[in-house]
């Protein structure tokens, strides 16, 4: 990372904020993260649980589909209309490129969640007058979950670099989903004596973001304890994973003929 | 003009339509068979991280379920389990939905087994939680008359939940089995319950039963060792010196409430003094 990275993410950043699609998600997440009140009026008890899940899960997934949408978009525009050309005759590397994107994506999608974070609070304080979930491991949550949308653009960038953008988005969506279910039947599989090739579930374990790891929310609605060493651990894991995609990224999109 | 007229006609078409459809409108996502309702594990596996969300949308289709089912007696209760399990598997944390549903399934819905494998699952899950043995004790006493095991079971919701005033059922459970380990373990819990009680009214509560306890045990020794007398003479004892002479208790009972062991020759019963004869389903009102 470098000044031509920062500048370019600054400029991703300034680009992703004019985009119409960033707003109407983020209007819709925040609108159903408010909605939970409702929502939950219609249970009997827990009504805390129902904010709490709705304006975290509102807040992920919106963030997912910003993340994949937006980035696929970004990327692929640049290249369509070609006017990455501009940027890369100057002295600027590809690599560069690369991760000016990824970092001016991953600042957006931060954005995001802050004000869905901001949402979330008015919407739980309003519910429970009080402000004493706002602890360390609440905004931990939210943390880790830029984390993961981190993941999620980095394999947006990676595909966007050298496939077509449906393409892009249905590869980088589907692996995404992937770390999701992994993370629930890896354990299953494990010790399921019936599953013979437990070398592939070892193989899968490593090659696909484990999203559960980076996934708090229990915490969020449980209130349970979240260590820093655990967090640290955590975080670091996702972005070594959306480094070592985005890597890739940079390495396919080096050797891309864009002419 | 024409413009607004389409949109009338348009807007008024679909309102109609809504009006029309409406016994459909109403039948949507009622949940008829439960054999439709998915694998819990499977909506699980298949929930891309949102298994707390999902599990929040099958608990208010219970809830749903619960309602229907008060205003329509006639509709059955067949769903009611798996849709909690549905809920419990996406949330194995979820101890209201164990707790409510626990309740429902036995008191509302008279499927007890049902309800006792779904407390179980959540004192698995949630093993914090002193509601779910609370409620398994009541479902053990209340409709499976299975005293021995709502006794053990009301203990631990009152050792979970440091919830002192639940060893008062828990030692009124012990009572009804009448067994001898129960009186002790009873006992025991009581002692320890006291040293925890903490409010004056409740520990003079704790005591009181203590001393129920301790004198139903000497109430139900001596009841053993007078029907031990009968099967061997084929007679009542005239007074209790008969029992000891005959080895069938160490020496005359005292009575731990303060008063005085009577036994009634004539019919066999005995009774102290104090609390009367052993009847642990006796309704007590406490003196104001």
């Amino acid at each position: 990372m470098n000044a031509t990275s920062l500048a370019l993410a600054g400029n991703t950043l300034k680009e992703a904020l004019r985009e119409r699609l960033l707003y109407n998600l983020l209007v819709f997440a925040a609108l159903l993260s408010a909605g939970s009140l409702t929502i939950s009026q219609l249970t009997v008890g827990e009504q805390s649980r129902i904010i709490a899940d709705v304006a975290a899960s509102s807040t992920q997934v919106f963030g997912t589909v910003i993340a994949v949408f937006l980035g696929v978009a970004l990327v692929a525009r640049e290249l369509d209309r070609r006017t990455c050309y501009a940027i890369l005759a100057r002295p600027v590397s590809r690599g560069d490129f690369v991760v000016g994107k990824f970092l001016g994506l991953v600042a957006t999608v931060a954005l995001n969640v802050v004000v869905m974070i901001a949402v979330t609070v008015l919407v739980l304080f309003a519910y429970r007058r009080d402000a004493a979930f706002l602890t360390l491991p609440f905004f931990a949550v939210f943390a880790l979950m830029v984390v993961q949308l981190s993941v999620s653009v980095a394999f947006a960038v990676l595909f966007a670099s050298f496939t077509t953008p449906t393409l892009a988005v249905i590869f980088t969506l589907t692996l995404v989903a992937s770390g999701y279910v992994f993370a629930e039947v890896r354990n299953f599989w494990l010790t399921n004596p019936g599953v013979q090739v437990k070398w592939l579930v070892h193989v899968l374990d490593y090659a696909l973001p484990n999203m559960g790891l980076l996934d708090l929310k229990e915490a969020l609605v449980y209130g349970d304890p979240l260590t820093l060493g655990s967090f640290l651990l955590r975080a670091a894991y996702g972005l070594a994973y959306s480094g070592a995609v985005l890597f890739l990224g940079v390495v396919v999109f080096s050797r891309r003929d864009i002419r | 003009m024409a413009l607004a007229a389409a949109l009338a006609v348009l807007a008024g078409g679909a309102a109609a339509g809504r009006a029309l459809l409406e016994p459909e409108a109403s039948r949507i996502g009622r949940i008829r068979d439960p054999s439709w309702l998915p694998e819990g594990r499977l909506v699980r596996a298949g929930s891309l991280g949102q298994r707390l969300t999902l599990s929040d949308v099958y608990w208010l289709k219970c809830v749903f379920y619960v309602g229907e089912g008060v205003l329509d007696p006639y509709r059955g209760w067949a769903a009611l389990y798996p849709l909690a399990e549905i809920v419990t598997d996406l949330d194995p944390r979820f101890g209201y939905a164990y707790q409510v549903a626990g309740s429902n399934l036995s008191g509302l819905a008279g499927r007890y087994e049902e309800s006792d494998r779904l407390l179980l699952k959540g004192m698995r899950n949630v093993p914090d939680r002193w509601s779910l043995p609370f409620v398994y004790a009541v479902n053990k006493f209340l409709y499976e008359g299975d005293y021995l095991e709502a006794a053990r079971y009301a203990r631990r919701a009152a050792e979970v939940g440091h919830r002192p005033h639940l060893a008062l059922l828990a030692a009124n459970l012990s009572l009804v089995t009448d067994a001898e380990q129960e009186y002790q373990i009873a006992a025991e819990f009581l002692r320890e319950s006291i040293a925890q009680a903490d409010s004056d009214d409740l520990r003079r509560q704790l005591e009181e039963r203590l001393v129920k306890v301790k004198t139903y045990d000497v109430l139900s020794h001596v009841e053993k060792a007078i029907a031990a007398f009968r099967d061997r003479h084929i007679r009542l004892p005239l007074d209790l010196s008969e029992l000891v002479a005959e080895r069938l208790i160490p020496e005359l009972p005292g009575d731990p409430s303060g008063g005085a062991i009577l036994y009634d020759g004539a019919t066999g019963a005995v009774r102290s003094s104090v609390l009367g004869a052993r009847n642990p389903l006796r309704v007590t009102q406490r003196p104001r």
